[in-house]
């Protein structure tokens, strides 16, 4: 076990060194620096802007000071708020993107799982007709799609959720962007469970199970449901990128000044160190969890021993 | 002294998109206290139907008993409800299914599949439950009971997991006990064990056994009588004397003729039953195995064949039995 | 009972001892077949087919392009005239969704085609050859894929994207999607080649090139289809996603992700700007998931009735 764990975050923080080199390498190959979407900045003050953030440097000198920098957890200062470090802006901003992210999660989880054992335990039948058609809807339906429509509707139009804003984390704020985010996961996680419901109440270890006597819900709650979870679990792990990724255009969409919104408008900006701090994040933040699905896959099923083999 | 169970003219189809599969289409026999029966028939027979029927286990979208009549202990097994049905399962009557490996949930463990089955029926748990099913995994001849109730089917052997079915269908002690084609998917030296367990426990608690296979070996070891069916339909019954030196049906010759035999000569080849099983869902208008039958007759095709009683107990379905038709012998076997 | 005694001749067999219950078909006829009787997909494919003329053929037969301004007719509900109504600056969204559409459906079909070349060739080699090349073609693939693809496309958009042309977006969508079906190909082509068939083949000896196109890939068709099904819809959804946030098409090109970008700006006044061209795109992804859903079950072999 502790060999695994060991291998696995060499082999993480490989990524994760590999991800920031690149977009490293990536930031600096665009023409024109961080300052040329500004206005005309004089040169005097143009000289000056480039000592402070040494953009003037050789690019190897800038990359292993990063480098150097970003072990100590020292992402470096941002090009366009004066004054304020990438840190500065990931700690105002995580908080509010995790509080929506976990929200969405939950929701999507657990209707998901709901839903989608109804819709295999009533199959063909009206509870399975209603699931997956609300499950093909939040597939199909754009994230941005969603978030938009339902902020006309539920907010503009009919007024019952505040339509922008965050309000320093008020529940009523809070329901839109929620829902838009988790639209998409929970239909996934609804026709992933149905289809391995179904998978699992057609097996033959289910038979002998009623052959034993033992009561339905028996039969579902302790035979089948362990079995279907697990394709869900392996899920888990794009389910996460996902709500890291969607948080991008629900905060802007929604209006919440949350790492999402501030990594999309260092894009438009250009304002590499914030690209590149947030990059980093969203990565380690993706290795991390996804080494927890995996520990968490070997609870669930006791076939899975943890060695370093990765699944055909 | 009552039948165990008496099933009479059952049949059991499945209503696919396709249209009505006549998987079990009158199938009448019984099973009395304290004895072993085979069924014997090749894939698709509808034997395995026919048991699971008996337990109804068959899935009501889309299975249907359509027709006949089971009768256990008594009660009108056709018409109990599904919670009087779960009382009878597990309890009564157990069953073993052919493959242990898909057939015991892989992530549960072994315990827990045995205790649950005491808990549900005789109200036993924790400690208690635990010595019952050591108990029972000893009985099966499973060695170090206590630290296997902990494990998980991929921990044990293919023989093994098997005799854990058997244990886990015989905890209550049932008065029946369904074993469909349990040896199939094992070696033969294991198969022999697993035979030799069953007919062992059947002489210690007097649960009567209807034993499933295609292989007419087997079945004279453990079985007094068998059942030859085909197309979903029993062709011939009997004793094991009569099914095995006084065979009547040409399919039961056939069945015969394959079986390799130790004292056969080294050129001589094995001999299959030529042609495919018929189509269930339009099955042929008569005897189901005319189309691969070599003595077949024109009346053979128009006509169901009737039940001949030979004795009393042995019975066959075919046209060759009437007094006008051509006398046909077995050239298999002695 | 007497019966007549010409019964109880032998009768010839009338069913052949070998009598095969149904003609055999390739396994596309079977899986086309089978598709067809599913008439949620084919509502898909004709919806599909149906935008596909709507947004190509259909700018021949309005009097409108997307460029025409008409600052006098700015914000217009739609109308007989202008069925989807009119932009900000006056030009006609009915016209200019035709012509965004041709752009998102290009981009989705284009760059799923680049990512299913680059895909099928990475997957087929790593999955025929095994061992230690694709061990280390997939230790690759799973590094890459650590991060996820959204955020590739963006800091390439960023990087390389510049004016946001239409080949720059199909060839870094792409490029940054092919190693989902690098993987379904290479786990196809791994199980395949220990088929018996293949064995057979190979010892007829048959060259590698051969037996990976006649044998192999034909049979690894299935999900190779079901994936870029469901690729197009992605690509589809990143490029308006791209558009969306400002990194992609740029006006006065339209796709139809610029154009809800462009719709969102005036949400609560005119909501028609945004409704017609998000409608679209989730119409679209829509009628792919139907066809992917069907294609799906139309080659489970699982599924065989």
């Amino acid at each position: 076990m502790a060999k695994f764990l060991l291998k696995r975050i060499a082999s993480a923080l490989l990524v994760l060194w590999i991800v920031v080199s690149l977009t490293f390498v990536l930031m600096h190959s665009i023409p024109g620096g961080p300052f040329s979407r500004e206005k005309q900045v004089p040169p005097a003050v143009l000289k000056n802007l480039e000592e402070r953030y040494h953009t003037n440097d050789p690019l190897s000198k800038q990359y292993i000071d990063y480098m150097v920098n970003v072990a100590q957890l020292d992402l470096g200062p941002t090009f366009r708020y004066e004054g304020r470090s990438v840190n500065d802006l990931i700690k105002a901003g995580l908080p509010k993107t995790a509080t929506i992210g976990f929200l969405a999660a939950v929701f999507a989880l657990g209707g998901g799982l709901i839903l989608g054992s109804i819709a295999a335990l009533w199959q063909n039948k009206t509870p399975d007709a209603v699931a997956t058609f609300v499950a093909t809807i939040g597939i199909s339906v754009p994230s941005f799609v969603m978030a938009t429509f339902l902020q006309y509707y539920l907010g503009y139009k009919l007024g019952l959720f505040p339509p922008v804003g965050w309000n320093d984390g008020a529940w009523r704020n809070l329901v839109l962007p929620s829902l838009a985010l988790g639209a998409y996961p929970i239909a996934q996680i609804t026709r992933l469970m149905r289809a391995s419901m179904l998978d699992v109440l057609s097996q033959d270890y289910i038979r002998t199970a009623k052959s034993k006597g033992l009561p339905g819900y028996v039969i579902i709650g302790r035979h089948a449901m362990r079995n279907a979870l697990l394709p869900v679990i392996t899920y888990l792990g794009p389910f996460f990128a996902y709500i890291l990724t969607g948080n991008f255009v629900v905060e802007y969409v929604f209006g919440i000044p949350g790492i999402g919104q501030f990594f999309v408008t260092s894009i438009t900006n250009r304002d590499y160190s914030t690209i590149m701090g947030m990059t980093l994040l969203f990565c380690s933040l993706l290795v991390v969890f996804n080494l927890l699905v995996d520990i968490a896959y070997t609870f669930v099923d006791p076939r899975i021993k943890l060695t370093d083999q990765k699944g055909a | 002294m009552e039948r165990l169970l008496e099933v009479k003219d059952l049949q059991t189809s499945f209503f696919t998109y396709a249209g009505e599969v006549k998987a079990v289409d009158g199938v009448s026999f019984h099973v009395d206290q304290g004895e072993a029966i085979g069924i014997v028939g090749e894939s698709g027979c509808g034997k395995s139907v026919t048991v699971q029927t008996v337990m109804r286990l068959i899935p009501t979208p889309p299975g249907k008993i359509v027709g006949g009549s089971i009768t256990f202990l008594g009660k009108d097994i056709v018409n109990l409800s599904e919670k009087e049905m779960q009382a009878i399962r597990g309890k009564e009557m157990g069953m073993i299914f052919q493959d242990p490996m898909t057939s015991l949930n892989p992530v549960l463990t072994i315990g827990l599949q045995l205790t649950e089955v005491l808990k549900r029926h005789e109200g036993l748990s924790g400690q208690a439950a635990n010595k019952r099913a050591v108990d029972l995994l000893e009985l099966v001849g499973i060695s170090n009971p206590e630290s296997r109730l902990k494990q998980y089917p991929h921990q044990f052997s293919g023989g093994m997991r098997q005799r854990v079915m058997v244990a886990m269908a015989l905890t209550c002690s049932p008065k029946l006990l369904i074993a469909d084609e349990p040896t199939t998917a094992l070696d033969v030296t294991i198969q022999a064990q697993i035979l030799e367990l069953m007919r062992d426990l059947k002489n210690k608690i007097n649960t009567s056994i209807i034993l499933i296979t295609h292989d007419l070996g087997i079945v004279a070891d453990l079985c007094s009588r068998v059942l030859v069916m085909y197309g979903g339909k029993i062709i011939e019954k009997g004793s094991v004397d009569d099914i095995y030196y006084n065979p009547q049906h040409p399919y039961t010759w056939g069945l015969l003729k394959s079986i390799p035999r130790l004292d056969a000569s080294e050129k001589g080849k094995l001999v299959p039953i030529p042609g495919t099983p018929p189509d269930l869902l339009n099955p042929p208008k008569g005897c189901r195995f005319a189309p691969r039958c070599e003595h077949c007759m024109k009346l053979c095709t128009e006509q169901m064949p009737e039940y001949t009683a030979i004795n009393d107990g042995h019975h066959v379905a075919c046209w060759l039995q009437h007094p006008q038709a051509p006398k046909v012998a077995f050239e298999g076997r002695g | 009972m007497k019966l007549a005694q010409d019964l109880f001749e032998p009768a010839i067999s009338q069913i052949s001892a070998e009598h095969i219950n149904r003609p055999s078909t390739t396994m596309l006829q079977d899986a086309w077949r089978r598709f067809k009787l599913n008439k949620l997909a084919m509502t898909g494919l004709i919806t599909l087919v149906a935008l596909i003329i709507f947004a190509f053929a259909g700018p021949a037969f309005i009097d409108y392009n997307f460029k025409t301004n008409d600052l006098m007719n700015t914000y217009l509900t739609p109308s007989w005239i202008h069925p989807f109504g009119t932009d900000a600056l006056g030009r006609d969204t009915m016209a200019r969704i035709m012509y965004g559409g041709r752009v998102s459906l290009a981009i989705g079909f284009v760059s799923v085609l680049i990512n299913l070349s680059i895909g099928v060739f990475y997957g087929g080699i790593s999955g025929y050859f095994g061992g230690r090349v694709d061990n280390i073609m997939m230790r690759i693939v799973d590094i890459i894929y650590s991060v996820p693809d959204l955020l590739y496309v963006i800091l390439l958009m960023v990087v390389i994207g510049g004016k946001g042309g239409l080949l720059i977006i199909m060839i870094v969508l792409g490029i940054v999607n092919w190693m989902g079906m690098a993987r379904i190909v290479r786990g196809q082509i791994l199980a395949l080649r220990e088929q018996e068939y293949v064995l057979a083949a190979r010892t007829l000896g048959a060259s590698t090139a051969r037996l990976m196109l006649k044998h192999l890939i034909p049979n690894a068709l299935g999900p190779i289809i079901i994936t870029a099904a469901l690729a197009i819809p992605m690509a589809i959804f990143m490029e308006a996603f791209l558009s969306f946030i400002g990194i992609g098409i740029q006006p006065p090109f339209a796709s139809w992700g610029s154009l809800a970008a462009e719709g969102r700006l005036n949400i609560p006044s005119y909501p028609y700007a945004l409704f017609f061209p998000a409608a679209a795109i989730a119409i679209t992804m829509l009628a792919f998931n139907f066809v992917a859903d069907g294609l799906r079950d139309a080659f489970d072999p699982k599924m065989r009735k």
